[in-house]
């Protein structure tokens, strides 16, 4: 049943991180230059990326909190109603991050097929495995952002979080981009400039990074889930 | 069954310093429709989220069922047979009412059809509509109906009536009191609406400033509590130290009006001892017990 009150929890949100996925898709069609080298297009692919990459955050939720993106926000958005249940709020914080995080990947999975239709560069140079790497690079990465938003979640109504985790992701990028973070660790150049597209490889080590941090945010939001008082 | 189904024995919890609860103790006999009052900010909505686990006790020992309700895997013990409704009367905006209905019945093992049928049908519930296109009366409906069918041993009720109207406050109460009757479900219910506690509790808990000042049955309470009127034929004697019990006095003209709430026969007993004093006794609605605990505490 949580399950079931997620997915109407997010249906919503859902159709609009579609319509975010979508929409440099249908912004740069017909500027894609078919003749073009992929080295000319990587400066837009890293944006491109970056753009993205925001989409995990529009699903992001702790399971306690339910508002839908455009509802009218209540007080307690339901959460005493949700806490009321003969549930865990560990059981609670799973199936909903789970879930939000599942709807997020589905979506992010139509990235690599739109990445030939706008650079058809791309079909001359990569196979279909550096697509579906490039995509596993993708989600990968994306647990790190996605994590953000379920710590704010546990503390924040939805639209909050959205616009909060959103500064924090561009004060990310920027701080990376200015600091000249190692490869390494950049999880933003790793979907850009240093991914499969490019390298024809899996950038383990940022993906390591990302996997790390996205482990302790999610430990971080388990925990506040438990011990807050409501 | 337990003898109580809820005991708090020195519960205290601040918020920013500000103490919420100091030092609650509490009993409520399984069984009985339990009223608990209180001004606003009191504590009884603090003590409400205790017993449900929302929130943690700073110290003392808050048990529901004989079960620590802080407690992860004893909190999902308590909460699969207490129904809830709490103050907000929030429910998903994104479900209708038969979508909730269903989805609530999920969780819930001993789910009552037959008493959801019943109220569907007496609380007049549009099963299509969804949540947030209910009226705040019907809202509370359903926050009811979802609370009484999960098959509950105890039902904990903040304002449960909040914004019911009058005929459905009355039909409410009575399936309220039909309910402690015939399943000898617990009901423990904080309100505002002194008359309507009056009508349906057994027992009442009046709380300020985080500690029970009153507690006890509602019938014993009038017995103990009574309003006296002493009426002097000629002078008004000055000076007098009514006996303890005496809790508020007020003189005009040749009459002074007593509040007791204890000692009763004593202080009578004193007044018809007075020369030329007539005493009468009138028993105390719940509102004025209410109130004049309140002022004097």
């Amino acid at each position: 049943m949580l399950w079931y009150k997620g997915w109407l929890e997010t249906r919503g949100k859902m159709l609009l991180a579609l319509l975010i996925t979508f929409f440099p898709v249908v912004m740069l069609r017909n500027k894609a230059a078919l003749n073009a080298g992929i080295g000319e297009w990587a400066g837009q692919i890293a944006t491109l990326s970056f753009f993205w990459t925001i989409v995990p955050l529009f699903l992001a939720g702790s399971g306690i909190k339910t508002q839908t993106l455009l509802a009218k926000r209540g007080l307690h958005a339901s959460m005493y109603y949700t806490l009321s249940l003969p549930v865990s709020r560990l059981r609670l914080f799973a199936t909903r991050a789970t879930l939000g995080f599942i709807e997020a990947a589905a979506i992010l999975a139509l990235v690599p097929f739109a990445m030939p239709f706008l650079f058809p560069a791309l079909r001359n140079s990569v196979t279909e495995m550096t697509l579906f790497e490039y995509w596993l690079t993708f989600i990968v990465c994306s647990t790190v952002f996605y994590s953000i938003g379920l710590v704010l979640s546990t503390f924040l109504d939805d639209l909050t979080q959205n616009w909060t985790s959103l500064v924090i992701i561009i004060l990310m990028w920027s701080g990376a981009k200015s600091l000249h973070l190692p490869a390494s660790l950049d999880v933003f150049s790793a979907v850009g400039k240093n991914s499969p597209l490019f390298t024809h490889s899996l950038p383990w080590a940022p993906m390591g990074v990302a996997i790390a941090a996205a482990a302790i945010l999610c430990t971080t939001a388990s925990r506040i889930v438990s011990a807050r008082e409501y | 069954m337990d003898e109580f189904v809820i005991e708090t024995h020195g519960l205290r919890k601040s918020f920013k310093g500000q103490a919420a609860l100091a030092g609650l103790n509490l009993r409520v006999p399984a069984g009985s429709i339990f009223g608990f009052l209180g001004r606003n900010g009191a504590g009884k909505t603090t003590t409400i989220k205790t017993l449900m686990g929302l929130l943690r006790p700073d110290s003392g020992d808050a048990r529901v069922f004989g079960l620590t309700p802080g407690d992860s895997s004893s909190g999902i013990l308590i909460r699969r047979r207490v129904g809830y409704v709490a103050e907000d009367k929030e429910l998903y905006p994104y479900m209708t009412v038969a979508q909730i209905i269903q989805f609530t019945r999920g969780f819930f093992p001993r789910w009552r059809d037959d008493l959801k049928q019943r109220y569907v049908k007496l609380f007049e519930l549009p099963l299509n509509r969804k949540i947030p296109d209910l009226s705040k009366g019907n809202r509370s409906k359903l926050m009811l109906l979802l609370a009484i069918c999960r098959g509950a041993d105890l039902l904990i009720l903040d304002e449960p009536s909040d914004g019911l109207d009058p005929v459905a406050v009355r039909d409410v109460l009575r399936e309220l009191v039909a309910l402690a009757g015939s399943e000898g479900i617990t009901i423990f219910f904080s309100s505002h609406q002194l008359d309507e506690v009056e009508q349906i509790a057994d027992r009442v808990c009046i709380i300020d400033h985080g500690t029970a000042v009153v507690t006890g049955s509602l019938d014993d309470m009038k017995t103990q509590y009574q309003r006296l009127r002493v009426v002097f034929g000629a002078q008004l004697p000055t000076n007098i130290r009514w006996e303890d019990g005496a809790d508020y006095v007020h003189q005009e003209g040749r009459m002074i009006e007593i509040f007791a709430s204890r000692n009763v026969e004593g202080i009578v007993q004193q007044a018809q001892s007075l020369p030329g004093a007539s005493v009468e006794r009138f028993p105390v609605t719940l509102k004025e017990i209410f109130l004049e605990t309140v002022r004097s505490n």
